[in-house]
């Protein structure tokens, strides 16, 4: 990548300056590391956000129709592996728990159980209206109302199905979030 | 598969169940597969003729399911004889103060499950069944049963599964 150029690419050396706020990159001191062609700085929280926000593996796990469209995702048309996802079968390999599906009463105990299991920094994309709020089953004898109601959830993708195009560009902003985590380390959250 | 004879005759299978269980009433309210009514006292013993009569040999139990009616409460079976194709639905009932029929579980355990569903969603006690434990909804449920007309979620919001958190 052209290291040299006046806008240097902000997720991947962090956040800009606080005196950089509405000032054009002339009027700025020129960084020391434009003169060093070949040579990136940053911090290590940059390089681990990006190596974290290309490797989300997650979790082999749907529980209705719209993890058919998960499984579309994930097949060669639209091809999940470019963004570095790849299904795993143990919740303790995973970063990401797509909840892809209606979210019963009886169901919800476990997948708290799942999510507990996961390592931290763990993420959770709700998949669909029934994971965002119940979906077409609001307030049904069986369903809750959302998985947020169980697990916290930092993406939540509206449709019913959603179509993969629409999973894709939630996985994106997930890890456009994943790119800017500030701190060491991601702080539990349950 | 070609000499396999796929039997969609209604009427001759009608007239072989006749032939063996005089005592069935036709029920003329389902049209795809001859559809008989019975008794829920004799009702095992229609079920091993059905299975074991070489006039029948309905040897898989394809489905079972309730129906919720204003004032009883109706199982439907519908099995299959695999080697001809040949299918017949059998309906019994159970009123709804008294929801008590014995298990098929004895003659096909298959339907081991669809009981189970059955007895959580509509209420029917199977009489006989080795594990008559609710299904689909939550251990500890106790509102009803939720695919009866008359069920009303009667509790209160915070049991609904509130955040645990
Ligand atoms: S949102 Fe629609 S497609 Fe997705 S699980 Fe719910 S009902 Fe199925």
């Amino acid at each position: 990548m052209d290291v040299s150029g006046q806008d240097a690419p902000r997720s991947w050396l962090g956040t800009p300056p606080p005196e950089a706020e509405g000032r054009s990159s002339e009027e700025l001191p020129v960084p020391l590391w434009q003169h060093l062609p070949g040579v990136l700085t940053g911090n290590v929280q940059s390089f681990i956000n990006w190596a974290r926000s290309n490797s989300i593996w997650y979790m082999t796990f749907g529980i209705a129709c719209c993890a058919i469209e998960m499984m579309a995702t994930g097949a060669s048309k639209y091809d999940f592996d470019r963004f570095g996802m790849i299904p795993r079968a143990s919740p303790r390999q995973t970063d990401l728990m797509i909840v892809a599906g209606t979210v019963t009463e009886k169901m919800a105990p476990r997948i708290k159980t799942l999510y507990e299991q996961m390592a931290e920094p763990r993420w959770v994309l709700a998949l669909g209206g029934c994971a965002s709020n119940g979906g077409p089953y609001h307030e049904g004898y069986n369903v809750v109302d959302g998985v947020d109601k169980i697990v916290p959830v930092d993406i939540y993708v509206p449709g019913c199905p959603p179509r993969p195009e629409a999973l894709l560009h939630g996985v994106m902003l997930l890890q456009e979030k994943v790119r800017w985590v500030q701190s060491a380390e991601k702080t539990a959250r349950t | 598969m070609s000499e396999r004879v796929r039997d969609t005759g209604s009427a001759a299978i009608r007239e072989r169940v006749r032939a063996v269980l005089p005592q069935l009433t036709d029920d003329p309210s389902t049209v795809d597969l001859p559809a008989f009514r019975v008794d829920r006292t004799g009702l095992l013993d229609v079920m091993r003729v059905l299975r074991d009569a070489p006039e029948c040999g309905f040897q898989y139990l394809s489905c079972l399911s309730g129906v919720d009616y204003p004032d009883h409460l109706d199982v439907v079976y519908h099995i299959f004889n695999l080697q001809n194709g040949a299918g017949v639905c059998l309906k019994t009932s159970a009123p709804k103060s008294d929801p008590v029929l014995p298990s098929a579980t004895a003659v096909w355990p298959g339907a081991n499950w669809h009981e189970r569903e059955v007895f959580d969603l509509l209420g029917v006690r199977f009489e006989g069944h080795p594990d008559l434990r609710r299904i689909l909804m939550p251990e500890g449920f106790d509102a009803g049963y939720p695919l009866r007309k008359d069920f009303v979620d009667s509790r209160p919001a915070k049991v609904r599964l509130v955040r645990s958190r």
